[in-house]
């Protein structure tokens, strides 16, 4: 299946109705998408709000009696539990229900978090559809466009801003597609008939978290995904693929190309505690890292490697987030804080290069730190305890590299942010194998180093897995 | 009616004042250029007998460091010792067949030595101009942390400075946020020599 480019349709039977779904809120920021369970409160939705801010930035929280003390980033504010006054940046804000306090852990009502993140966060650019219980923080939207061909066959083409990897489901007549991690926002109309017999209709939906396409058809239809997963296109499924019975026959992930974060339908956006890898794509944004040549930066290999390699994992059943998923700008700290709050099995980072041949691969060089004191550990060596795996784990790479005649080395390197992980921590550095700085672009050498790095990390997965 | 002798003297004022910007006018199109003033550093010159250090130099390809001696004149001061011996390395790098370039005006402007502490300071130019990557980056921060703990005994922990300040990064890839182990360098040196 992997030889077919630019194109993949798997035939499924009939899928059964949604089971009864907890509710959920969904957080796309660039950094990264998340969701978290909303909880029931005397009638009202709840959320954590240490949840919600954690993966957006340095946060703590003290309960202290019946008040709770937050800071995020510089910022403090101070909640009483059965109050709905609060204070945020010295100044009150009234949430829209009473706060919570339960168990050291600090609810407020999700009918708040727009106003109360505008005045954390002191900025403007926070939208939440309430009903629909997502919340953009950040400058973050995908669009998409639509266009029906008649054909015959028909072919409906939807085009989107950046690459999305929607979950497909079908009942009678219908095809969803459902987008958890993608900040999907409606385009000028929410829905759009067609003069045609077989799709006749498009609908753009929102709930729980999550976005829908809606595709109204009479006819089963196929799925497939180009332009590194920008574009899914439909169209009638030839008469010998078409299961009796079945409305519609759903396709799964692209085959080529970048996916977004997470596989398409085992793991939600709130699930990132299961990540097997997190797969960094270092640099990005006004970072470009390393001038490769006069037009291809660092970074865009690193987005195009981490996504293979992402891929890699999840066609072998295991989950992997890629870190940095569009050209948003992160700090290391961000990194770590993001890596550490997500408890991967092992954490990779994405390195390219135009000097040197082959791939080096890199354990943490710890700087001199403080010792740890009882059950915490210093920032600066975080990675202390995981040390030993992180290094066999490189050297394991090195050697499966070297059988595929790939040249390797092994290294120890003081490479932020791999020295304040939690957790068995490598960094890639990929360079041209015959010195043409165009082999980093390569498919079948980004494929080679993708297929040996995730067969050695499945191999010893057992033993990382114990480090937890 | 002007007098005559006022007459004169107004001619002879015309004439002085026509004959010095006729002057002034010829000195502004040849005088010689100002003279251009040199910024960049100049280093006391270096008072002590010359001796025989071990440099340790990085070599891009294939990634290794190669001791190479030099002869510089060395102080008895511990401090302007350790400056001098990291100079001759920069001033290694920056030589045309330099095996692992770095920025032209590339500087060490001081080293510090607390107790078992080094603080090198290195100018912008250094940081700005250096190459990105992760082994070119590490190779000159071994280099340089590994020569000069090699050069002056006693030091134990290294912190590199850019231009007085803390810098995130060397290029993008190195860390300088916090203080190098010697031993720990060591063992990445001897590694990397193992790995030739």
């Amino acid at each position: 299946m992997r030889s077919i480019k630019n194109w993949v349709a798997f035939v499924l039977l009939l899928a059964p109705a949604t089971p009864a779904e907890e509710k959920r809120i969904s957080v796309y920021s660039p950094q990264t998408s998340y969701s978290l369970p909303v909880l029931e409160r005397e009638g009202r939705d709840y959320v954590g709000l240490l949840e919600v801010l954690e993966p957006l930035g340095n946060v703590g929280a003290i309960p202290d009696g019946k008040k709770w003390k937050l800071r995020f980033n510089q910022a403090d504010a101070e909640f009483t539990d059965g109050k709905t006054r609060a204070k945020v940046r010295g100044r009150d804000l009234n949430l829209t229900a009473p706060f919570r306090l339960e168990n050291g852990r600090g609810l407020v009502p999700s009918s708040s978090l727009s106003a109360l993140l505008a005045q954390i966060t002191a900025s403007s650019n926070i939208s939440f559809h309430e009903a629909a219980r997502r919340l953009f923080v950040g400058n973050v939207s995908v669009r998409y466009t639509v266009e029906l061909s008649k054909g015959p066959p028909p072919q409906l083409t939807l085009t989107f801003t950046s690459a999305v990897n929607p979950t497909v489901a079908t009942e009678p007549g219908k095809v969803h597609l459902t987008f958890t991690r993608e900040p999907l926002q409606a385009g000028s109309t929410t829905s759009t008939t067609f003069d045609d017999k077989s799709i006749t209709a498009l609908s753009y939906l929102e709930n729980n978290g999550t976005a829908e396409l809606l595709v109204t058809t009479s006819v089963p239809l196929l799925a497939s995904f180009r332009n590194e997963g920008r574009t899914v296109t439909l169209s009638p499924a030839p008469q010998g693929q078409r299961q009796p019975g079945a409305a519609a026959v759903p396709s799964t992930t692209p085959s080529s190309g970048t996916t977004s974060t997470g596989t398409a339908s085992a793991t939600g956006p709130g699930a990132y505690h299961r990540y097997f890898a997190i797969v960094d794509a270092t640099h990005g944004g006004s970072d470009r890292g390393a001038a490769l040549s006069a037009t291809l930066a660092e970074k865009d290999i690193n987005l195009a490697f981490a996504h293979r390699l992402a891929k890699e994992f999840e066609s072998k059943g295991v989950s992997a987030l890629v870190l940095r998923d569009s050209d948003a700008a992160i700090t290391l700290e961000q990194r770590a804080a993001l890596i550490n709050n997500s408890h991967p099995v092992i954490y990779i980072a994405i390195h390219s290069t135009s000097s040197g041949a082959g791939v080096h691969v890199y354990s943490a060089l710890l700087p001199a730190g403080p010792d740890a004191r009882g059950p915490f550990r210093p920032w600066e060596t975080a990675q202390a305890p995981f040390l030993k795996l992180s290094q066999a784990a490189a050297g394991s790479i090195a050697a499966e590299l070297q059988r595929h005649d790939i040249p390797a080395k092994v290294l120890a390197a003081p490479l932020a942010p791999l020295h304040h992980v939690t957790a068995p921590a490598i960094a890639l550095e990929i360079a041209p194998t015959s010195g043409d700085v165009n082999d980093l672009s390569s498919a079948t050498y980004q494929d080679a180093v993708a297929t040996a790095v995730a067969a050695t990390l499945l191999a010893s997965r057992g033993q990382l897995e114990n480090a937890r | 009616m002007i007098p005559r002798h006022l007459q004169i003297a107004f001619v002879v004022l015309l004439g002085a004042v026509l004959g010095l910007s006729g002057y002034l006018w010829y000195w502004k199109r040849h005088a010689p250029p100002p003279r251009v003033t040199e910024s960049a550093h100049v280093a006391p010159p270096v008072v002590g007998p010359t001796e025989t250090v071990t440099l340790y130099v990085a070599y891009d390809d294939p990634g290794m460091l190669v001791a190479r001696g030099a002869s510089i004149p060395l102080p008895s001061d511990r401090q302007e010792r350790a400056q001098q011996v990291l100079r001759a390395l920069f001033a290694a790098y920056q030589e045309s067949s330099s095996p692992h370039p770095i920025a032209a005006g590339s500087e060490i402007r001081n080293v510090y030595l607390v107790d078992g502490v080094a603080v090198i300071d290195a100018n912008t130019a250094f940081a700005d101009g250096h190459r990105s990557g992760i082994l070119v980056e590490e190779l000159t921060v071994l280099s340089l942390v590994h020569t000069l703990a090699t050069s002056v005994p006693g030091i134990s922990r290294v912190k590199i400075l850019v231009d007085g300040k803390e810098r995130e990064t060397l290029a993008g890839h190195a860390d300088l946020t916090g203080f190098y182990d010697v031993g720990n360098v060591e063992q990445v040196v001897n590694q990397i020599k193992a790995a030739q």
